[in-house]
């Protein structure tokens, strides 16, 4: 089956056309690393550096896009370029001085592994595939089965409640699709554990679920034993179905109704193709938009994975299964061995399998489902911990680019994607190199001043300007080595960990419902302020060395200098590990909703609901509250916009805020049935277009000068809310005002 | 023509084989008296070498200078400087003893402070430097055996501590100057000033002021065979009495005296020979013939002649002989003034600084220099990017404090400055000492380093310290210089290139000469050539020709006033001659043109400030190649240098004067050796007032492939030119950039999934 639909406009070069393109471009590719390669004077290279960044400067100011962002890049990479070539040839310790020579092969290598990631990237993004358009099923068109699975471990009821309500309420004839949740919580093996209250919250865990699926109509299914984790449970779930293709939706990713429309179609379009990957969007904050508050403004973070770095994987048919969100095939899952559970990322590793049997993946650019994230810290880090070690399993049990069956671009791509997890190996040595020289004297990168400022400055530079052309709308500066400093402390130890045992990280469950009910030191903050601290008293060896060795204060600046945006960086995190109070787990969404609420005396008045979090809404009643005040228990009536059945949904009202003639209540949600989660769902989820016009709200590029002034002045707060959270609670001492609030 | 030369050149050495080689034979053994060879003489030749001479009353002693400077000092703590004096044999067996006159600054304490010098390895004499108020005269009679035939090398070693005071800016105050009129050898001995050998030709030594004099005596002068010959054997001359600076005059008759460093010699066939030589007539007219002349006939009088013009011609080949030995073609030939080795350096070279004439010092002082000399080739073309480097072994005291410094200085520039951060004792190896190639130059490269050693000792400078400071640092000359392989490529016109090391005009073919009317013009070329042939190390070979003779296409020297110049040369030589009655202002405009100035526009302003922010001129900031002024010469006694690229190809290099009167003492000003190493650029120009030579930079530069095409060195000169053609390689590397883009624009277009 070829009917894969083509636009004839569409050119297609032939293989022979390919190859000799190619060749052309390997040619000029050559010619362009000759002239590039040639040793020539600092200063023809800052010249001409400074050249070229005025070009690419007025490509970024007048926003030209096309070819002109490839120009841009092509200049960046020329400066990088010659960077990487004076680094190799000029700034290496000579070997015979062992004790510098290691340190600066070290960082040496670091900053080539950051040039090798930047090639990576380049050839990823360098024209990631435009969102697609928006698609339903046709009349006529063959409409295949679909099984969802909801694998759950420990996730709490109202949240399958919600979850589960919101997949039963997709768009899609309901003899063709059947909804499961895959309960790893309620395994025989858990209930028959030998611990008695354990055994006793799995059973009781059992017959909750099982009451809440059939009232629900999902199938719910469990298993014999705990093996294999994610991958074992949805193999299970694999084996006890059977239709055509297999959506997959975390417990708490809840899909719009809109998922498998938007989704289904594609399969009919390619025999061949094994998934259609769609974003992750979340409700609630990750730990650091939380405790630096910039979730409602800037881009999270994993907008730039989803909102380019996949589309550009999707160009060179290298999109991968992020474990959620996703539509599979059956038939390419069992072409293998179902979902791959050697790593413990069975969601990337179960991609390269069958990319490399030859099926094809493609990613839709839309919100489609909402869930949460990691709320604490600590869960944070839980969660990119697995990732760093399951992408390193990868890495060693299978290198992506010796990986037989992917073609080159596939290796490429996969080769970006699990390489990029080695980041905390450099970010520590970045973070640690100006020791090095402010404490013991070592001298790991032999430059001058002049060839500092004229080879490396300008090279940072064109680092941020490429990274901001590439990356700007989804990326404010500085904040990707914000994020990869706060993870690399903890997980550099995680990686190694890995390398010493391949086989021995196993599956944890990310909480993600936390709720951070006090403002408090994370259990993980110790190592940022011994990093913290020896960062200031490298600042004051700095300041000793320049008053007390001028002759070589040039050169103590300028690690001095590098030393200090190590301290802005450790200072920023010292801030994101003081975790702010926050009771509500989800951000509300505005929505604009007509609906009824029952006043005091039972009548129903009209009112609007403006906006919707995971644990309420808040309804504005313009013409008066009907007698509704705090605490009161009263309801509302809306028209589903799925074909669930109406009905009234259980509130209780915890604020009132006069607004002119009437009145806003702040409503809590009391689910007792499972229609109240239908409804819950129907106002969460059936309007995936209010998510995609929530992201697209952040996503703007700052520019490089005011981001990077934003964050200064958020780093300078967080570095003082961070060192007063340290006064205040280290030693696990909770404020009694804090306290008393709570 | 071409081919037959090499068989002409065979025939003639075998000829003059017989009239040479016996006096070769005799040079290794041993004779005091200058008679005895020619007594000897094989009577089987038909060309006896020599007549043999009357026995004469000479002087019973005989002096030598041994200093060819006019000003020769030692300055700082540790100075060492060395000299070569060439002896003949005889001299080299008698008895000699070492006069010595110096002067030294009043704050160079005597009691730490030692004048040593050494002759050939051996210390002749060490004494306290204490002779501030008066000329010191120092004397040392030099043990017999260490004086030898040939090359001695005399080394002056001072060790000079200041009386009192401890810092680094007190040592530039320290000086010894020895004096070149009363610094000799003495040799007692009849007959011990006369050469009596072609091979101890250098023996002849030179005045007080380091200059050799060389008179001859040629009845044909005027005429192209004779003035060919004397350009080309005045230069063989030079190379054998390896001196750099000359005084070369014509004279009919011989003169009464010869002073020390005087030289004559007769160019004549065997008929013409003046009067005095008549014994020396049969001999002559027997064959080529290139012998000393008899004392008794006219000291130190050499004689070229034969039967008939070409046995005179083929009698200089035996001058060519002496010049070339001994040659070791991987380092410059050795002269008077220049007694350390200086290798040739072709290409990529590490060379330990103990082959360079260095020695390991241990030191207490508080400003450690030495020095050393290599050569680069004439297509040297690395000035831009290249960077050489000292892999330095030291060490230090402990006492030594971070802060010290290590600067180099290539050619009299400041070439690095690097600080000394590690001095915690111990032996530091493989230190790199990173040295830009920027003043590096065609020809003979001199390397200044010097250590600055901060101690707290010198800072308190307790009384006496001085004098008894314990070693703080030791310079080890297992320090290698490294020199990496180097773009090699014609830059002209370059006169640096020219007077360093005679490119473009050595090799065998013969190079076009134009004389200008007038007697100077002939000892003007002479002078000049002799002087590059010393500086190359090689002779010139040359051919007079008529203006008309030239070949654009072709290289040529041009030795003329601009008044005798022919109008066809002149108009090609780039060089003005003063306009008479021309207004002020327009030679105002012509004098600020000569001196690179431009009218200033914001364009300009701004190239010139950026090139100044980076560190580079503000020629390398241009986009196209500036036309040449004309250059108008500011003194009417200015002898002037200039060198043009013919549009046909041929390299033309002038040497001229606006005034003729002056013109071979202009052209003898130039010779000398600071200003001789001045010349560069197109055009270099020296007034009778000036203190330095004034060099124009070409606006265009023609680079010429001299090496046999190879991709590495094409890399190497590329990155020279890019180099110094900053905005074309930013223009380059953006224009492949673009192309590479669009065609990684297709390539994105018909790979993977269509994006757009």
């Amino acid at each position: 089956m070829s009917d894969r639909k083509r636009d004839p406009s569409e050119w297609r070069a032939t293989p022979i056309q390919k190859a000799l393109i190619t060749l052309f471009w390997l040619v000029v590719a050559a010619v362009m690393l000759v002239v590039i390669t040639l040793p020539i004077s600092m200063q023809t290279h800052l010249v001409t550096a400074l050249i070229l960044i005025a070009a690419m400067t007025i490509i970024k100011l007048l926003r030209l896009e096309g070819n002109w962002r490839l120009l841009l890049l092509a200049f960046g990479t020329t400066i990088v370029l010659r960077y990487a070539y004076w680094r190799t040839t000029s700034t290496l310790p000579p070997i015979q001085q062992w004790g510098d020579f290691i340190p600066g092969v070290l960082l040496y290598l670091a900053e080539m592994y950051c040039i090798g990631m930047l090639f990576l990237s380049l050839f990823v993004v360098s024209s990631p595939v435009a969102p697609r358009k928006s698609r339903r099923l046709q009349p006529g068109d063959h409409v295949p089965t679909v099984d969802v699975f909801v694998p759950t471990y420990n996730e709490d009821y109202s949240l399958l409640a919600g979850t589960l309500a919101a997949a039963r309420s997709m768009d899609y004839p309901a003899d063709k699709f059947t909804v499961w949740l895959l309960d790893d919580g309620a395994t025989d093996q858990k209930r028959n554990a030998d611990d008695p209250d354990s055994a006793a919250v799995a059973h009781e865990r059992f017959e909750q679920l099982n009451t809440l699926c059939a009232e629900l109509g999902v199938r719910y299914l469990t298993r014999a034993r705990n093996e294999h984790a994610k991958a074992g449970n949805l193999n299970n779930g694999l084996a006890h179905s059977t239709a055509d293709l297999v959506a997959v939706f975390d417990a708490d990713h809840a899909p719009a109704r809109d998922f498998l429309q938007e989704t289904v179609p594609y399969f009919g379009d390619d025999s061949r193709l094994f998934l259609v990957q769609t974003p992750h969007f979340f409700l609630n904050p990750d730990p650091l938009e939380r405790n630096l508050r910039t979730f409602e403004t800037m881009p999270s973070e994993n907008e730039m994975f989803y909102g380019v770095i996949q589309r550009g994987l999707d160009k060179w048919n290298a999109a991968f299964f992020c474990g959620s969100a996703a539509l599979l095939r059956r038939e390419a899952l069992e072409s293998g061995d179902g979902f791959s559970g050697r790593s413990i990322t069975e969601d990337c590793e179960t991609a390269i399998d069958l990319h490399a049997k030859g099926w094809n993946s493609i990613y839709v650019d839309k919100p489609l489902i909402a869930g949460l994230q990691p709320a604490t810290f600590a869960s944070f880090i839980g969660q990119r911990t697995r990732w760093a070690q399951g992408m390193m399993q990868i890495m060693l049990f299978s290198f992506p680019l010796f990986r037989r069956g992917l073609s080159i671009p596939q290796r490429f791509s996969y080769l970006s994607s699990t390489m990029f997890w080695l980041f905390p190996l450099p970010r520590m040595i970045f973070l640690f190199a100006p020791f090095c020289y402010l404490f013991f004297d070592l001298e790991i990168f032999t430059a001058s001043g002049g060839e500092f400022a004229a080879y490396t400055l300008t090279y940072v530079l064109v680092n941020l300007v490429m990274q901001n052309s590439l990356y700007g709308r989804w990326r404010w500066p500085w904040i990707s080595e914000l994020y990869e400093y706060i993870q690399s402390v903890h997980l550099l130890g995680a990686l190694f960990s890995v390398v010493r045992n391949p086989n021995k990280p196993s599956f944890n469950v990310t909480a993600k419902d936390e709720a951070v009910d006090q403002s408090r030191l994370s259990e993980l903050a110790r190592p940022f302020y011994l990093i913290f601290l020896l960062l200031v008293i490298a600042v004051g060896f700095t300041v000793y060395k320049v008053i007390t060795e001028p002759y070589r204060a040039e050169i103590t600046m300028v690690v001095g200098g590098w030393n200090i945006f190590n301290l802005i960086l450790a200072g920023c995190a010292l801030g994101v590990v003081s975790e702010r109070r926050e009771v509500r787990a989800g951000r509300r969404v505005p929505i604009e909703r007509r609906c009824e609420v029952r006043g005091a005396d039972g009548t129903w008045i009209k009112a609007i609901i403006s906006d919707v979090s995971i644990g309420g809404i808040a309804v504005r009643t313009p013409e008066g509250a009907g007698g509704l005040g705090r605490n009161a228990p009263t309801a509302v009536r809306f028209t589903p916009l799925s074909q669930t059945t109406g009905g009234e949904l259980a509130l209780f009202v915890r604020s009132t805020t006069n607004s002119g003639k009437g009145m806003t209540l702040g409503c809590r949600f009391m689910p007792e049935q499972a229609n109240d989660y239908r409804l819950i769902a129907d106002l969460l989820y059936a309007n995936s277009a209010l998510w995609e016009k929530r992201q697209r709200s952040r996503q703007v590029n700052i520019g490089i000068i005011r981001g990077t002034l934003q964050f200064l002045l958020i780093a300078i707060y967080q570095t003082g809310r961070g060192l007063g959270y340290f006064l205040r609670f280290s030693g696990g001492r909770v404020s009694k005002a804090e306290t008393e609030r709570s | 023509m071409k081919s037959a030369r090499p068989l002409a050149r065979l025939l003639a050495l075998a000829t003059l084989g017989c009239a040479v080689v016996p006096v070769f034979a005799q040079s290794g053994g041993f004779d005091m008296s200058p008679e005895s060879d020619l007594r000897t003489a094989p009577p089987t030749t038909q060309s006896p070498s020599v007549v043999a001479p009357p026995v004469v009353q000479a002087p019973p002693a005989f002096s030598r200078n041994i200093v060819p400077n006019r000003l020769f000092q030692l300055l700082g703590e540790d100075a060492r400087r060395s000299v070569n004096v060439y002896l003949t044999s005889a001299q080299a067996a008698a008895k000699a003893t070492l006069e010595l006159g110096y002067l030294n600054a009043v704050v160079v304490a005597p009691e730490a402070s030692t004048l040593a010098v050494i002759i050939n390895g051996t210390s002749v004499l060490a004494q306290p430097i204490a002779s501030s108020a008066t000329d010191g005269r120092l004397h040392a009679e030099i043990p017999p055996g260490i004086l030898r035939a040939g090359a001695n090398t005399i080394e002056f070693d001072a060790s000079q501590r200041h009386r009192t005071d401890c810092s680094v800016q007190s040592t530039y105050e320290l000086w010894t100057q020895i004096d070149p009129t009363a610094t000799q050898l003495r040799f007692e001995g009849t007959g011990l000033g006369q050469i009596a050998q072609l091979s101890e030709i250098a023996a002849v030594g030179f005045d007080p002021t380091g200059i050799t004099s060389i008179r001859f005596v040629a009845p044909g002068v005027g005429t192209a065979n004779v003035d060919d010959l004397a350009l080309n054997l005045v230069q063989q001359l030079a190379l054998a009495l390896r001196v750099p600076e000359l005084n070369i005059s014509f004279v009919d008759t011989l003169p009464e005296n010869t002073p020390e460093g005087s030289l004559n010699v007769i160019l004549a066939t065997a008929n013409e020979l003046p009067d005095q030589m008549s014994r020396m007539q049969p001999q002559a007219a027997a064959g080529p013939m290139a012998a000393f002349a008899p004392l008794a006939v006219a000291p130190n009088t050499l004689v070229i002649s034969g039967p008939d013009w070409n046995s005179v011609v083929a009698a200089t080949r035996a001058v060519a002989e002496v010049a070339a030995t001994p040659a070791n073609p991987a380092f410059l030939p050795q002269r008077v003034d220049l007694a350390d080795p200086i290798p040739r350096v072709d290409g990529a070279t590490t060379i330990a600084l103990s082959d360079l004439g260095v020695r390991t010092v241990e030191f207490n002082g508080r400003r450690y220099t030495t020095s050393f000399e290599f050569s680069l080739p004439s297509d040297f073309y690395a000035q831009m990017y290249g960077e050489a480097y000292l892999m330095l072994d030291a060490a230090y005291s402990a006492e030594v404090l971070p802060g010290s410094q290590f600067d180099v200085y290539a050619n009299g520039q400041i070439a690095s400055a690097t600080p000394v951060l590690r001095t915690d004792g111990g032996l530091f190896r493989n230190t790199q000492i990173k040295i830009p190639m920027t003043h590096f130059r065609p020809g003979r490269n001199q390397i200044d380093t010097e250590v600055i050693l901060q101690t707290d000792a010198d800072a308190r400078c307790a009384p006496g310290l001085t004098q008894s400071a314990p070693d703080r640092f030791l310079f080890s000359a297992s320090t290698q210089l490294v020199i990496p392989d180097f773009a090699r490529a014609a830059a002209l016109p370059d006169l640096q290139a020219t007077v360093g090391t005679g490119a473009p005009y050595t090799g065998e073919q013969p190079v076009s000469l134009v004389l200008g009317a007038g007697q100077q013009t002939l000892p003007a070329a002479m002078t000049w050539l002799a002087r590059m042939a010393v500086s190359a190390g090689v002779a010139v070979p040359v051919k007079v020709v008529s203006d008309a003779q030239v070949l654009p296409s072709e290289n040529a020297i041009v030795v003329a006033p601009l008044g005798s110049m022919p109008e066809g040369l002149f108009r090609r030589s780039g060089v003005a001659r003063a306009a008479s009655g021309s207004s002020d202002a327009s030679i105002l405009d012509q004098f600020t043109q000569n001196l690179g100035a431009t009218n200033s526009n914001p364009f300009d302003t701004a190239r010139r400030w950026i090139a100044d922010a980076v560190g580079l001129a503000p020629e390398n900031l241009n986009l196209f190649g500036r036309p040449d002024e004309i250059y108008l010469p500011q003194s009417n006694d200015a002898a002037v240098v200039a060198q043009s690229v013919q549009p046909e190809g041929g390299v033309w290099t002038y040497v001229t004067m606006p005034n003729d009167a002056n013109f071979l003492s202009g052209v003898q000003r130039f010779t000398q050796r600071d200003n001789w190493r001045a010349i560069a650029g197109r055009v270099s120009a020296l007034g009778p007032g000036d203190g330095q030579v004034i060099a124009v930079e070409p606006g265009t530069y023609h680079l010429v492939e001299t090496q046999p095409f190879s991709l590495f060195n094409l890399r190497l000169v590329f990155a020279n030119w890019v180099s110094t053609n900053v905005l074309q390689f930013a223009l380059l590397l953006a224009g492949i950039a673009t192309i590479l883009t669009l065609v990684t624009a297709l390539l994105l277009r018909s790979l993977g999934r269509n994006s757009s």
